[in-house]
């Protein structure tokens, strides 16, 4: 048992926290260069991270990655880094066919394209049962008509990992790795809460070649799982990284906030609710590294780990949040102060990979109720 | 970061579990009920046969009789013990006092008590709250004034638990009363058999006598029973505390009435014929439920791995039992709701469910947010201590 980060890790932190805390956090949210500071990130090599040295990443697994991502989510971080590097990149690593991996994984480590998934449609549901869309045999390849909803930076990643039906019976999935710019693919843009870009995505008859597919025919629904709860996990671990941030905030506004003479945060009613905060963002951090760790060990808790995490995180933090409103008061109210920037994250990172009840359902299964 | 114990401590959690079902009478469910002379007999057996094995006082140093454990290992003793709802473990000897002795003990206090708690030998009872002296300890006002060799004690504690079964008493006592509170009270060590304590049981909402009211009439303390300074009893007092405050016996008591409600949930058939685990109400709040055990584990572990650095965070400790009690009352308030018109059956009705059992803990561990340090004086130290907000 060892809850401290080690060498690596506290590096990690450390150089993520000074990055992020200059560069991203409410400013970039708001109006920044969203596409400056991704240029910025893709120099610093965190696209690479968790990518093996063969393919030109540094290797350093999934646990350093988890530590960078809390940051990542305590600063608001803009570009798709958790689609390419914590969804895309290690999926293909572990299932794609030798060309493919030689071809994009190098491009995802530098940074010089980045993926997204396409798993969700209209339904929003995590249920093969629920993938509408259909890839065709044709030729040397497949032809993939669907509609995808929720793809974050659906228009500005170089490639989409789409599920798409391609049997009779209800796990017959398949995944493709195809070209945003390919023919028959276009776009209707969600206004997203967050500012987060993101998309609809219509596949029309849109061909990819047979190298593209990823896993076995109608094997793509076990991948899907192991993209959906490492999505959970990571989710996670941002939710935590947020979390600490609202505390904070928070923490350090009761401190200077007067009224009746006093700092707001003298009043027990005040300290109460901030230790309640402290006690929730503690509990979703423990949950949350220990789920980050069970996946990159391939632990065989793995699914209760992370869905005790995503559960706790979905309905704590976004709590932490409600909490941070009501001790700010008015001003927490407004546009103008950050705080909301904060909430609608943890709102839709609640939502995603699983919300509090489909957790609470996967955990009762896993814990053979 | 690594979130599993290394083999060897894994290999001693087997070790343990083993003793323990050696130990326990078959079929053996708990909790002990200190107040009748079986469930002592029970502790006494325990206490003195985890001596013998040398688990009694692993964590402390080799030089008193200890092995040094680290205190990730004695996390895992304290879950197993608790997990198995085994008694004699005497924390108020080997967890409270005896680490108290080694650091502020003279030398004459540490040869004659030390190896009396590694020996299962000696039982020693805590007094500190007082009638008008509760979260507001510093408060207390038994006095003892020194008199020639010895202290002259009058006053009254409460809540003493296992006072009636107690060799000796460690207590807090007011000894400068013109002093700050907080500057004016010294630890001595009271041998129970003292002509002037009395010790009055009281029985508690559960049905058992598990603690006392103890009164001091003019009774006499020898100077050598002070431990430490004179009025620094509070620095010595309080230095144990944070041994009071993991939440690991909580979250083990926890998991326990999880896994037994769990089974009760995958047994028992709910009025459509299914088990009640079928039923997504009750799959849904005993996982959220077992999120909350994880987490208040975690929390425990934490302070163990905080205190394995050399360090002791107080609001670390304050989290963790705030979360193990509040998550435990949580599993046995959701027992009462599904156990429902049998939930009230006591454990002598031929009808009651798991033996009448979740009752009497629900009333029993109403204990828990109350003491060593309510629920609201926890927050407020997670408050103070972790955050730094002022303090009134």
């Amino acid at each position: 048992m060892e809850l401290g980060f080690d060498e690596t890790e506290e590096m990690i932190r450390v150089s993520a926290r000074e990055f992020l805390g200059r560069e991203a956090g409410p400013q970039l949210a708001r109006n920044g260069d969203a596409e400056a500071f991704w240029g910025k990130v893709v120099e610093l090599g965190w696209t690479g991270l968790a990518v093996s040295e063969e393919f030109g990443g540094s290797d350093m697994g999934l646990m350093a990655l988890g530590v960078l991502m809390e940051q990542w989510g305590a600063h608001l971080g803009r570009g798709p880094l958790f689609e390419s590097a914590v969804l895309v990149g290690p999926a293909l690593e572990a299932e794609a066919g030798e060309r493919t991996k030689k071809e994009v994984l190098p491009q995802l480590a530098d940074g010089s394209s980045s993926a997204t998934i396409a798993v969700l449609e209209e339904s929003a549901s995590w249920r093969p049962e629920d993938v509408r869309a259909t890839a065709v045999k044709i030729g040397s390849g497949w032809a993939i008509t669907g509609v995808k909803h929720f793809v974050s930076y659906g228009d500005q990643a170089s490639r989409v990992l789409v599920a798409a039906r391609t049997g009779d019976g209800t796990r017959d999935v398949s995944l493709f790795l195809v070209d945003r710019d390919a023919e028959g693919v276009s776009s209707e843009s969600l206004n997203h809460a967050t500012g987060t870009p993101t998309a609809v995505l219509t596949f029309n008859e849109t061909t990819v070649d047979e190298s593209r597919l990823v896993g076995d025919e109608n094997g793509g629904w076990p991948i899907v799982e192991a993209l959906m709860q490492r999505g959970a996990a990571f989710r996670a671990a941002q939710m935590a990284g947020l979390g600490r941030e609202v505390l904070e905030m928070t923490s350090a506004y009761v401190k200077d906030r007067k009224q009746f003479g006093v700092p707001i945060g003298s009043f027990q009613a005040v300290q109460h609710h901030l230790a309640d905060m402290a006690v929730s963002v503690r509990r979703v951090e423990h949950l949350a590294r220990q789920a980050v760790w069970s996946v990159a060990e391939g632990s065989p808790d793995a699914a209760k780990q992370v869905s005790r995490a995503k559960q706790a995180a979905s309905e704590l933090i976004p709590q932490v949040c409600w909490t941070a409103h009501q001790c700010h008061g008015a001003i927490g109210f407004t546009e103008e102060h950050d705080l909301h920037l904060y909430t609608r994250y943890a709102l839709a990172w609640a939502a995603e990979f699983g919300d509090s009840s489909a957790h609470t359902e996967k955990l009762a299964d896993a814990l053979e109720l | 970061m690594r979130f599993a114990f290394t083999p060897e401590d894994e290999q001693f959690r087997s070790e343990l579990r083993s003793f323990l079902a050696d130990q326990l009478p078959d079929g053996w469910t708990g909790p002990v009920d200190e107040s009748s002379d079986d469930g002592w007999a029970l502790n006494q057996k325990l206490k003195k046969a985890l001596a013998d094995h040398g688990w009694l006082v692993m964590h402390w140093p080799e030089k008193y009789g200890g092995q040094d454990a680290s205190s990730l290992r004695n996390i895992i003793f304290a879950e197993e013990m608790a997990y198995h709802r085994a008694p004699g473990n005497d924390r108020f000897g080997t967890r409270m006092i005896g680490p108290v002795l080694m650091h502020y003990g003279n030398e004459e206090q540490k040869s004659e008590y030390l190896p009396a708690i590694a020996s299962g030998s000696i039982q020693w009872c805590q007094g500190y709250s007082e009638p008008d002296a509760g979260s507001d300890l510093a408060a207390l006002k038994t006095r003892a004034v020194l008199n020639g060799d010895k202290f002259i004690v009058n006053g009254a504690k409460i809540w003493t638990s296992l006072a009636h079964r107690a060799d000796m008493m460690f207590m807090l006592a007011r000894t400068d009363p013109d002093a700050p509170k907080h500057r004016g009270i010294s630890m001595l060590l009271l041998d129970m058999n003292t002509p002037g304590v009395e010790v009055r049981p009281i029985h508690n909402m559960a049905g058992s006598h598990s603690f006392n009211q103890v009164t001091f009439d003019d009774v006499e303390v020898p100077v050598e029973n002070l431990v430490g300074d004179l009025n620094n009893g509070w620095r010595v007092g309080m230095s144990l505390l944070n041994n009071e405050r993991s939440g690991i016996d909580y979250v083990a008591w926890a998991q326990r009435a999880w896994d037994e409600l769990a089974q009760f949930c995958r047994d028992e058939k709910a009025p459509n014929g299914l088990p009640l685990s079928a039923e997504p109400s009750v799959r849904a709040k005993m996982a959220e439920l077992d999120a909350e055990i994880e987490s208040a584990r975690l929390l425990a572990y934490d302070v163990a791995w905080h205190q394995e650095q050399g360090e002791a965070p107080a609001d670390v400790a304050s989290m963790s039992k705030l979360t193990g009690t509040v998550a435990n009352k949580n599993v046995l308030d959701y027992a009462m709701q599904l156990l429902g018109m049998y939930g009230v059956l006591e454990k002598d009705s031929p009808h009651a469910k798991l033996e009448g059992r979740f009752f009497k803990m629900r009333m029993f561990y109403t204990s828990g947010e109350i003491l060593a340090g309510t629920t609201e004086i926890q927050k407020n130290l997670i408050a103070w201590r972790g955050l730094e907000l002022p303090r009134v």
